[in-house]
């Protein structure tokens, strides 16, 4: 038997993987079916749903990026604490003392902005082919919350370097919510409910009336916790309405 | 059967997708091994090898055996170190964390101290006092410290606002922890820029730290238009002040002639001290005896009559025009008490007559040089262009005339200039370069303002500090100075607050240098006073203040100084009245009791000399004492009194001062001292014998140490006239014994 | 054995297993963009300036490039209606987007003749939005004044001229009339599509798209006629 062979039908290889190899239907539908990670795609699928120049895969590679942005992340968790004594200098040690650092730290900005541009052009695709018309007006629906939550994501990692682009960013981004009406202290009829700095919509998104400490923390845990969840989340269902909807769109 | 396998396309661009993959990945490995600081380290340690071999060889050849040893076991280390390793100083509250030893490699290693940077060993002696362990290295350098590229661990890189400061301005970033560079060794560029800063008067616009209470530089300008005569002469000086005096500390402003006349103007309104001037000149007030006086009464110590005398302090005016430029009402008036017109000036009261002062004034008032002469004819003021004095009372205060030169109605305004800590705080983008080609670093903007300050005036920000003409390395030190002079944000134990010994130090020697004490005293062995070749004779000299702290009494010395008295009736150069307050006098005796070694600083204490007490003396020692001051016949050289006229064969050039005075005013050990060594303690060439011993130290008489002690006792307690003994004969000193000598 | 590669199925076309063709394909994207990445971040470092100082403002201080568009439109708009109204009302908008259109055409392929109405409309908002972040990223310099890309940011520019603000009555007036007609023409011209959808989802949409113009306009009589001001009262501004 060829080594290939000896592998494949091992016992501690078929206890893994439930298919062989040989082009049979059953193989090609197994290998779909039997994988935690593929069985998400339906078994068969219409050749003009595989066309590149249709979806461009954009929804898929904005996934992978949340992938590549989850596994860079966490990795870079490793080197980072989320206090403005450290924060600012452990940029500066995965520049220089880590190794692949200043690799790992680009892969995960430059995959970061990757995602938003992607997530905004997969939105354009799926409005120009038509595909949030009925029956897939809830996944829109879902994919328009995954738009928020992607632009969030980006908006409370951008803070983290806690340098001066992130703090003014932040600042200029968060000023826009303390002028909400009524729950702003900067907004319109904000004294009809009593709302100041401190305890207006600005002081519940950072948790102090200035970019501070606080902002950082609350970013942070929401950077990596909060959001991938909500993310995951919507993702799950974003994916599942996919398939239940018929999956990619085409022509009736 | 056939494998599952995907289309050919798809696989094709599969195989070209891994192989591009591949190559990225070989990128990225391949940036991360080619960092420097690996290379400075492997250089290092090839280096270090070889060196370590050299040494063990020659301890081999020479046969020593310890030098073997230690050369073989470092050998034997430095052969099993192989890896790279990141070397770091972190220091949480301090704010650093270099890692600059990481490529520093041989930063504290003796056999590198001549190689090349980076692997080059740090000077040792400073670094004994701020080990890298406890201070990090950018704390003294400037510099990121958090980075492993050339330009990134110098922050040379536009996100780290302090890059590494040049060496010829390192020594600016000591004043960040030592509150003053006076006596710190390692920072002596730092103390020439604070010493400049001081002389030049740059305090007067610009605060700076230890500066605070600092005399103002120049004299008041209440009652200026009296004191100087000539409007021509001001409009002069404010114009180009180096034409009248060279290396003078006025600096040049840049301005139009009709702000000049505007300013001349305001100023000969000035006239406040108009009603306390002098009437006409006495009868018989003669300028030739005025010349006499002005080298006789000591004014040559200071003044200089020679434009552009360099033997002389910048901080004294200079009298070569003060014909032209004084009123000779003003002059008397002045020289009778010179506070009443300047509450703080440095300037002395003279111990003059009446008729001394007008002699002098109109000495004075001949001094007319011809050059002067020409330049005034060309800047006289006409009548008809008169200027207005309100605009030059504004232009005074825009420019900041009176922060040299008090103006009491302008008392409360702030210092025209920015305050140095102010400039020590600033970033680098809020430095104005305007539309100079000046590299855009902060020493070099420091070093451009000082030398040209016009050299960052736009049109919309016009600059108002003159011109103030110094030298390039006069200038380098004032940069040093000025780099980082505010404490850093660092915890108390960075900071080392100066000593008070240190300060008082300090503020001795400025005074010492302001009041020009060694124009006319010896402050230090071989540096003359001015005043030495204007006297006849030395002994005619005032006296050596070289170990004046050991020589006498503080209590004593802090009475002089607020009151000189006539130690010395026929010298005619008197010691002038300071006015010195309480503080300033307990300083200068400080700060002389600093100049001693620390032995003699132990056994000379301050502020009050324990004195010995009678009563512990028996009398026959004190009889003792007395009969040796007669016998040696003190008396002679040392008078008493002068009432019986001189002694016979004593010239007035041979006295010397009264022993009255010793008891309150020497230190007794300082007299046995001198009575032992005169030479080593009133200086070589002095009159006094040796009478105790030889100048090697050989005895001169028996028991030389009892009758020191005796004589010095009987000088510390003596109240009376000892009389010279009598000359007396055998017969009379042991009557009664008649020896015939013929029958031996 | 072809057949059992592809099966026929009724539905239009052939069918193809998703493994390995569909899974094959995801591999290489993900494989071209892990390429595309990994080029891009060993060349280009991702930004660092200095350390976060509350006490020195950036000037200028911009938001991250994709809410650069909301910083733009404060230019023209009070910060509620900026940085609060709009995105609130485009999120809102998109995702009330499939239930106010009911045309059933053009579903699955990339249609534009028989969708008139809809695509102009998204592509212009589209466009609008990326045009804001483009003139927000790359043209706006200290003090948002406009600067070109090569002008040095440096040479402070010209103050602007005086802002004028509208009477409040013409400025209710246009901006009713703006609203009214802007809800009624379409409904008087597209008879059909208003009895299709109803009153309440064509108000719905039409106020969301006039909206979406009047932000457009608005921008228009800024910089054109300098007007700040449409309606002003001591609590608001429009």
């Amino acid at each position: 038997m060829s080594l290939f062979k000896k592998i494949t039908e091992s016992q501690i290889w078929r206890s893994i993987f439930r298919h062989r190899f040989e082009d049979t239907p059953r193989n090609r539908a197994l290998a779909t079916v039997s994988n935690a990670f593929l069985h998400l795609h339906p078994v068969t699928l219409p050749e003009s749903a595989l066309r590149v120049r249709f979806t461009f895969c954009l929804g898929g590679l904005t996934f992978f990026m949340f992938l590549v942005e989850t596994v860079t992340g966490i990795l870079l968790m490793f080197y980072y604490r989320p206090v403005t004594e450290y924060a600012y200098l452990d940029m500066k040690l995965l520049e220089h003392t880590v190794r692949f650092g200043m690799f790992l730290r680009n892969m995960h900005r430059w995959a970061g902005h990757a995602m938003v541009i992607l997530v905004m052009l997969h939105m354009l695709r799926v409005f120009l082919t038509g595909s949030y018309k009925p029956p897939r007006e809830f996944n829109w629906v879902v994919g328009v919350c995954l738009l928020v939550t992607t632009l969030l994501l980006s908006f409370t990692g951008y803070l983290l370097p806690w340098d001066q682009i992130a703090l003014w960013a932040i600042t200029v981004g968060t000023k826009m919510a303390g002028a909400t009406p009524f729950l702003g202290a900067d907004g319109p009829f904000h004294e009809w409910l009593h709302v100041h700095p401190g305890n207006d919509m600005r002081f519940f998104l950072l948790g102090d009336s200035d970019v501070s400490g606080n902002a950082l923390l609350r970013f942070y845990v929401l950077h990596c916790v909060l959001l991938p969840v909500v993310g995951g989340f919507l993702m799950f269902v974003h994916f599942w309405r996919v398939r239940k909807d018929g999956g990619i769109s085409r022509p009736l | 059967m056939a494998k599952i396998r995907a289309r050919l396309t798809p696989r094709i661009v599969f195989l070209l997708g891994t192989l591009g993959l591949l190559a990225a990945t070989l990128c990225v490995f391949r940036t991360e091994e080619r960092q420097v600081w690996k290379q400075y380290q492997r250089t290092y340690r090839e280096a270090y090898r070889k060196q370590l071999v050299e040494r063990t060889e020659q301890a081999v050849s020479e046969q020593d055996e310890t030098g073997q040893k230690k050369w073989s076991h470092l050998l034997e280390e430095a052969t099993n170190d192989d890896g790279y390793r990141i070397e770091q100083v972190f220091l949480p509250e301090a704010g650093v964390r270099d890692l600059c030893q990481t490529c520093h490699q041989a930063m504290e290693n003796p056999l590198f101290q001549l190689s090349a940077n980076p692997l080059r060993q740090h000077p040792a002696e400073i670094l004994q006092h701020h080990k890298p362990s406890r201070f990090g290295c950018t704390l003294c350098h400037g510099g990121q410290g958090v980075g492993l590229t050339v330009e990134k661990a110098h922050g040379d890189e536009h996100n780290w606002p302090v890059p590494r400061v040049p060496r010829a301005y390192v020594q600016g970033l000591c004043l960040g922890c030592h509150e003053t560079p006076f006596q710190l060794a390692g920072a002596e560029k730092a103390e020439q820029g604070r010493r400049l800063f001081m002389e030049n008067g740059c305090f007067g616009c610009h605060q700076a730290r230890t500066m605070e209470n600092l005399p103002s530089t120049s004299f008041t300008f209440e009652g200026v238009g009296v004191k100087i005569e000539s409007a021509s002469w001001i409009r002069q000086w404010i114009k180009d002040p180096e034409s009248l005096r060279p290396r003078t500390r006025m600096p040049t402003f840049r301005l139009k002639e009709e702000e000049i006349r505007h300013i001349v103007s305001y100023l000969t309104a000035k006239k406040e001290i108009e009603k306390a001037l002098a009437a006409s000149p006495p009868a018989g007030a003669s300028a030739t005896r005025g010349k006499e006086l002005f080298s006789e009464k000591g004014c040559i110590a200071c003044h200089s009559i020679e434009r552009g005398d360099p033997n002389v302090s910048r901080l004294v005016p200079n009298l070569v025009d003060a014909g032209f430029k004084l009123s000779a009402a003003w002059i008397p008036v002045w020289l009778e008490n010179p506070l009443a017109l300047s509450a703080k000036t440095p300037m002395p009261t003279l111990v003059l007559t009446s008729q001394d002062r007008w002699d002098l004034a109109l000495y004075l008032k001949s001094l007319k040089p011809s050059e002067t002469a020409q330049l005034l004819e060309q800047a006289t003021v006409q009548e008809t262009d008169q200027g207005d004095t309100e605009e030059g009372k504004r232009l005074v205060q825009l420019l900041g005339c009176y922060g040299c030169h008090p103006v009491r109605e302008m008392e409360q305004l702030p210092l025209p200039g920015v305050e140095v800590a102010e400039v020590a705080r600033k970033r680098l983008e809020e430095l104005p370069f305007g539309n100079s080609q000046v590299p855009q670093t902060k020493w070099d903007w420091l070093f451009n303002k000082i030398k040209k300050p016009a050299v960052y005036e736009t049109k919309d920000m016009p600059l108002k500090m003159p011109d103030h003409k110094l030298s390039d390395g006069d200038i380098e030190c004032l940069t040093v100075f000025y780099l980082q002079n505010r404490y850093y944000d660092l915890p108390e134990r960075y900071l080392s607050k100066t000593s008070a010994e240190r300060n008082i130090a300090a503020r001795g020697e400025w005074m010492l240098e302001r009041y020009h004490c060694g124009a006319c005293h010896l402050l230090q062995e071989g540096i003359q006073p001015r005043i030495d070749p204007y006297l006849a004779l030395k002994s005619l000299a005032p006296p050596r203040l070289v170990g004046e702290a050991e020589r006498v009494q503080p209590q004593w010395l802090f009475q002089y100084l607020s009151r000189p008295v006539q130690l010395r009736p026929w010298l005619k150069l008197r010691m002038p009245s300071f006015n010195w307050k309480y503080e300033d006098r307990q300083d200068l005796i400080a700060h002389f009791s600093q100049l001693l070694s620390p032995e003699a600083r132990e056994a000379a204490k301050v502020p009050y000399a324990l004195l010995p007490v009678r009563e512990d003396y028996s009398s026959e020692i004190v009889a003792m004492g007395e009969y040796r001051v007669q016998t040696d016949k003190c008396v002679q050289c040392h008078p008493i009194s002068l009432d019986g006229g001189l002694p016979e064969g004593i010239k007035v050039e041979d006295l010397s001062i009264n022993l009255m005075l010793s008891k309150a005013r020497l230190r007794y050990d300082w007299l046995k001292n001198f009575l032992r060594n005169p030479d080593r303690y009133a200086g070589a060439g002095t009159k006094m014998p040796f009478v105790y011993y030889t100048p090697d130290g050989v005895p001169r008489i028996p028991e030389p140490e009892k009758w020191i002690e005796y004589s010095a006792i009987f000088l510390m307690f003596m109240d009376k006239v000892p009389e010279m003994p009598k000359e007396q004969t055998i017969e009379e000193i042991r009557p009664g014994t008649d020896v015939d000598w013929t029958q031996y | 054995m072809a057949e059992q590669k592809t099966l026929k199925t009724q539905e239009t076309g052939q069918e193809v297993f998703a493994f390995p063709d569909l899974v094959f394909k995801e591999l290489l994207a993900m494989v071209a963009a892990t390429i595309v990445l990994t080029v891009w971040a060993v060349t280009v470092d991702a930004p660092l300036k200095g350390i976060a100082d509350p006490n020195w403002t950036e000037n200028p201080a911009k938001a991250p490039w994709y809410f650069v568009g909301l910083q733009e439109v404060l230019v023209y708009f009070d910060p509620w209606i900026a940085g609060v109204s709009v995105p609130l009302l485009i999120i809102l908008g998109l995702a009330a987007l499939p239930y106010v259109d009911p045309n059933p055409k053009g579903i699955g392929r990339y249609d534009f003749r028989d969708r008139k109405l809809v695509v102009p409309i998204f592509l212009f908002g589209y466009l609008l939005w990326f045009g804001l972040i483009v003139v927000g990223q790359f043209l706006r310099g200290p003090n948002w004044q406009f600067y070109w890309p090569w002008e040095d940011w440096a040479v402070p520019k010209p103050a602007e001229p005086a802002l004028v603000n509208f009477p409040n009555a013409l400025g209710l007036a246009a901006i009713s009339a703006f609203f009214l007609l802007g809800l009624a023409v379409p409904a008087l011209l597209g008879r059909n599509l208003f009895r299709k959808i109803g009153l309440l989802r064509h108000v719905i949409a039409w106020t969301l798209v006039l909206l979406m113009f009047g932000v457009f306009g608005k921008i228009i009589l800024r910089l054109f006629f300098h007007v700040k001001y449409l309606v002003t009262t001591p609590y608001f501004s429009i």
